[in-house]
Order: structure tokens, then sequence, then C-alpha cells
């Protein structure tokens, strides 16, 4: 019985005493370096420019488009005087903005559909909930309404019912629907909805802020909102430059910055998608993976030995850094940004969003 | 003896290809280790604590699967038997899953890999609680409730990631645990997966001479004097503190537990005193060439995983066509 005991118990000592010393030491080994996480300001200021707030940009993504308006006019005058100044700034010209204010009385006329529209994507939900009257909109594609980082509830709740990708109970309206899918649709759910009747669109990821304004526009043809269309793409260009002239102001220390995907692994992001063409619009892109339309893992001596200034980690809550990880980067004085990973990977008009944040960075940098 | 040794040097070799491979040039790599082991500094270097840790991560993940696999081909006496086959790695597999849903490793990463040992361990305990008859364990009993567990834990995480498709955070996350990624492996991986690495192997290699035993058939075991059931036991116990600490390690290494056992079977012959030692010594190194490879293709888009899945299985369909046109190699794998 005794030797039986021992049998089991001997293995079992051996693997506990192995772990309560590894981790019990690891743990309780005071660090010698501290690390503070930077996050992006809610409000970019500045002396030259009127002040940036993300939750006012959220709010006019969502389709405020008296706020639209009111913001491009602000940033237009705020370029116009550092025009004054002698500073090249980039701004939308004469015409456009005439436009703009005809883009905006046209707008607020309601409009008549002959068709229902059913986002199956989370790209075609956010475009339309921004452009269309929302009882025209069937259904919200599940799990969008969760992304509460993303997409304010008082925007989501405009529509009522969620749809299952799988059980398409409420994608079908009384009227003829389109259905705004995408190239990994579901085929199953395509021929679904073909069978009952609905017009399929389908719609790529746009892995550029151009192409994003150019699907923003196609869907505001297809839903006979091309005003609204037109407004939103001329409110992400004028927010763009806007964020652009600050950093002309403000310009990035010199030095690499290095922007990884924190999940289970490291990851750099693909130069070929949303956040690789942000990366390189803010002059950020020292280290995106070349040609890439995906992550590619990194290790971490590969990153050290790009000798970072700052690291930025797109993560979702607490960053999954292990302790080794923690005292390189201070080992290196190297200044570790958290960025949320939810926004940094939304494909719509909300990636503004995420180009906001990394300029934040950028400018905290410069500051 | 010649092969003995010139199995050692393959194993070296593999090691050096891990240690020494990358940007940071030798000098530099040696002259930043020395330091610290002097104690001239406290910094982070490559070689002692990314490349060092990686290689012992690699190794003990194969050297446990090959003979978790070699183990278990024995026990069941069926060469197509693996680690898998107790449902062992399907429940560390979904404990790992349910910590991801709760979103518990963003607090403490070090659950993800706790996760996976617990539940390979859980797993077992199970399967051998329900296999259990008028409390004996039959062999046949035992590989049923073994792959009924399986599947069913397998269903209740396809069924969970069914739940949570529109979740694509979390399916990122979950597919990138899954493909077995060697990628920012450190000391805590080391430390989780050592000892039971170490525990297992030592099991494994005190009853290597009753495996030899068992082979020719349970009665006659028993005849011989062995316990069957404290020896069967106490070596799926091994199976799963092996499986266990190769999940926490890297994740899921699929085919190499089955495959790797096999051939060296096939070509070292069926004793296990040879059959353990060796499959510890060539798991160990295979597994690291593989990931040497992998990373001196430049083949990022895929894991450690994944190519061992990807020639497992190309390996498992190049057998199953041997053996229609040779007859049976099941047969001929026991002759």
């Amino acid at each position: 019985m005794s030797r039986n005991l021992y049998t089991y118990l001997l293995p079992f000592l051996f693997i506990a005493s192995w772990w309560s010393l590894a981790f019990y030491t690891h743990n309780s080994k005071d660090s010698e370096h501290t690390i503070t996480y930077f996050h992006p300001k809610k409000t970019l200021h500045s002396s030259h420019f009127s002040p940036l707030n993300k939750e006012e940009l959220r709010d006019a993504l969502t389709g405020n488009w008296d706020l639209v308006a009111k913001l491009i006019h602000e940033w237009d005058i705020d370029a116009e005087l550092l025009e004054e100044r002698g500073e090249t700034m980039k701004r939308l010209n004469r015409r456009e903005i005439r436009e703009i204010y005809k883009l905006l009385r046209l707008s607020k006329e309601a409009r008549e559909k002959t068709f229902c529209f059913f986002p199956h994507t989370y790209f075609s939900a956010s475009l339309l909930l921004a452009l269309v009257d929302p009882q025209w909109i069937t259904s919200l594609p599940q799990g969008f309404r969760e992304e509460l980082e993303i997409y304010p509830s008082s925007f989501t709740n405009r529509v009522e019912h969620d749809v299952d990708p799988f059980h398409l109970e409420y994608a079908m309206g009384e009227e003829k629907t389109l259905a705004f899918v995408a190239p990994f649709s579901h085929p199953t759910t395509l021929t679904t909805l073909e069978k009952r009747g609905a017009h399929l669109l389908s719609f790529p990821t746009p892995i550029t802020l151009d192409e994003l304004e150019e699907e923003i526009q196609q869907v505001g043809r297809y839903t006979d909102e091309e005003e609204r269309a037109k407004l939103l793409c001329y409110f992400i260009r004028a927010a763009r430059y806007n964020l652009e002239n600050r950093l002309k102001i403000d310009p990035l220390q010199p030095g690499t910055t290095c922007y990884l995907n924190a999940r289970t692994v490291l990851s750099l992001p693909g130069e070929e998608t949303l956040v690789g063409d942000f990366l390189k619009l803010l002059h950020l892109d020292h280290t995106v993976a070349k040609n890439s339309i995906s992550d590619t893992p990194i290790e971490l001596e590969e990153i050290l030995q790009k000798q970072p200034e700052r690291v930025i980690l797109s993560v979702r809550g607490a960053p999954l850094l292990s302790k080794e990880s923690i005292e390189a980067f201070a080992e290196r004085n190297v200044d570790l940004y958290l960025i949320d990973r939810e926004l940094q990977q939304t494909v719509s008009q909300f990636s503004l969003l995420a180009l906001f944040d990394l300029c934040s960075i950028a400018l905290e940098t410069g500051s | 003896m010649k092969t003995k040794i010139l199995l050692t040097l393959f194993f070296l070799l593999s090691l050096c290809l891990i240690l020494f491979t990358g940007d940071m040039g030798h000098t530099e790599l040696l002259h930043h280790a020395w330091k610290k082991l002097a104690g001239e500094t406290s910094q982070w270097t490559p070689l002692l604590d990314e490349r060092l840790p990686r290689a012992l991560v690699l190794s003990c993940t194969g050297a446990a699967l090959a003979v978790a696999g070699a183990v278990m081909q024995s026990l069941f006496q069926n060469p197509l038997a693996s680690p898998g086959y107790l449902g062992v790695s399907s429940g560390g597999s979904l404990l790992v899953f349910l910590v991801f849903i709760f979103g518990w490793q963003e607090n403490l990463t070090l659950l993800i890999p706790l996760a996976a040992v617990l539940g390979s361990f859980g797993t077992l305990l199970l399967v051998w609680r329900l296999s259990k008859t008028n409390g004996v364990v039959e062999l046949y009993h035992l590989i049923l409730t073994g792959i009924a567990i399986s599947t069913l834990l397998i269903a209740v995480q396809n069924a969970l990631l069914y739940t949570y498709r529109h979740d694509w955070h979390l399916l990122q996350v979950m597919t990138e645990w899954q493909a077995g990624s060697t990628f920012n492996r450190n000391w805590t991986h080391v430390h989780l997966q050592l000892p039971l690495t170490l525990t297992g192997l030592w099991c494994c290699f005190a009853y290597r001479k009753e495996m030899n035993i068992l082979s020719l058939g349970e009665e006659e075991a028993k005849n011989i004097g062995v316990d069957v059931a404290t020896v069967r036991w106490r070596l799926f116990l091994s199976v799963a503190l092996l499986t266990g600490g190769a999940l926490a390690g890297i994740g899921i290494v699929a085919f190499f537990g089955l495959i790797l056992p096999h051939i060296i079977r096939s070509f070292f012959g069926p004793n296990h005193r040879k059959l353990i030692p060796l499959s510890a010594l060539l798991g160990a190194t295979v597994l690291m060439l593989l990931d040497f490879l992998v990373r001196a293709l430049g083949l990022h888009f895929l894991t450690i995983g994944n190519v061992t899945a990807i020639l497992g299985g190309v390996f498992f369909f190049a057998l199953l066509y041997q053996a229609r046109r040779r007859g049976s190699w099941l047969r001929r794998s026991y002759s």
C-alpha cells in the first residue's frame, strides 16, 4: 500500500515542486523594469487645429449629416488658416465643398424605396444603417450589435431584428429584397437567398481607403442614396486629410514603429490590408509584412532586431505578453502602445476610427 | 551502437540548427549569452530566452508525442493507435476553448497551457472511470469509451464553435491555437511542459520490459506475473502527462504520435527497450528539423501543426497504398 502511494506521490511531488519553484520565483521576482502602456487619446488637441474628438467622429459616421458638414467645415477652415501661414495642407477643393452643401440638402429628403435591404455582412450592415432609412433594412447580421467598441447601440438599435446567417427568417422584407453579401458568404446561404427571390450584390473586402470609398459609393448607387454615400466619402477623405495635416505639423519622431497583432502569438499585419494601408498613410509601416494579405507570425528576437522605438500592440483586453517580452522591451526603453483590436480589424466607414487611434499614437510620439 | 551515435549526432545537429539559425551573428549571440550566464547582465538574450526555450519545447513535444504514440500502439496492439485514442487531446483542446470563450487568458496567460493539461487529465480519468466494469478495465471497453468520449468532446467543441461563429475574434484566436504554433515560446512553456514530459518519459522507460511482455498477449503477461491492470493504468497516465504537456507547449500536433513510432518500429523492430528511447530521440529530432525547415523556407503561413498534419496524411496514404499492393502491413508490423 505504502509503496503504491509513493509510486504516485513522488512524481506528483516532482511536478508540483517544479511548478511551484518555477512559477513562484518567476512571479515573485521583482522586475528591475517597470513598463507603462500608452493608450490612444480620445481627443486630439493642437494649437493649430480645432480639437478632434473620437466620439464626435463616431457620431458623424453613423449618418449624422449635419455633424458631417460641421466637421468638414471646421477642418477646411483649419487648413485654410495654416495655408495662409505658408503651410501646404491637404484639403477638399472649393468645388467639392460646394458640392457637399448641395449633397447635404439633398440627403435630407426622404426617399421611398422599391427594395428592402438585407445586409449579410458587418460591412454592409454598417453602411446601410448610415445611408438608408432603417425601416428598409430587414435585419442585422448576428453579433453585429455586440461590437459595442465600434458601433454605438443607438446606431444598431435602429433595426429590430438580427439574422443568423444560416436561419434567414428575417432576411426578406415585404418588398423585393437586395441582399448585400461577400465573396466569403456561405454558398448555401446565397442559394437560399436567391431561391427566396433576393437579388444578390457581392462586395469584396476593401484593402485601402480608396477602395472603401469606392464601395461606399457603390452601395449608395444600389440603395438610391448616392448623395449620402458621396457625403460619407467626402467626410472620410476630409477626416483623413485632417489627420495627415496634423502629422505634417507635428511630425512623427524618427525611429522604427512596430505594429503587432497580439493574439496567442505575435504577428505583423499584412501590407495588403486596411491596417497596412493606414500604417503606410501615417508612415508607421516600418515592419508590415510586405505583399501579404494576412498576418505573419514574428519572434521577439526579430522584433528586437528591428530596434523599434515604439511598439503598437493591437489587443483585445489586456496584452498577452510574457514577462520576458515585457522586460525585453523595457530594457530597450521601447514605448508600448495598446490599441483596440476590434476597431483595428473592422472594415466599414468606422475604420476611420482605427486611423484616428493610429494617428493619435503617431502624434503623441511627435509631441 | 553505431546507430545510436548517428542518431545522437542527428539530434545535436537539429538542436544546433534551432539554436544558431537567426538574424543575429553567432559571435554576438554567444557573447550576449555568455554575459548573462556569467551574471554580468540580466538582459533578455535571444539564445537563452527565445531559441533555447523553443528548442526545449520542440524536443519535449516531439519526444512526448512519439513515445505516447509508441506506448498506445503497444498497449492496444494496433499500429494505428495514437494518443488521441483516449480523447486526451480533445479534452485538453475543449478546456482551452472554454478559456478562450470566457476570455480568462486575458488576465492570466498561463491559463491556456494549464487548461490543456487539466483537460487532458480530466478526460483520461473520465474515460478510465466509465470503462470500469465490476472494478476491472477491459481494453475493449477502454477503446470504445475513449472513442465515445473523444467524439463527444469534439462534438461539444464543434457545437461551441458553431454557437460562437459570429465572434470572429474568438475564431481567430482558436484557429491560431489549434494550428499548433512554435512562435513566442518562452520559459513559462518550458516550465509547464518539462516536468510533465520528464515524468511521463520516465514512467514509459520504466515499463519497457512489461510492454514487451504485454505485446505477447494479456493472458501470457498475467501468467508471467505482470500486473496488467496496474501497468496499463500507469502507462495511460504517462500518455496523459505526455500529451497534456505537448498541448501546453505547442498545441495540437496531429499525426506525429501515429506516424513516427510506426516508422521507427518498421526500421528498428518492436522491442520496446529500443523503441521507447529511439522514439524519444527521433521524435525530438524530427520535430526540431520540421520547425527549422518551416522557418528556413519562410513558410510563415503554415504552423508546425499544419506541416505534421499534411506530412502525416500523405505518409498515411502512402502506407495504405503500399498495403494494397503488398498485403496487410498491419499484420506485418506486429509479426
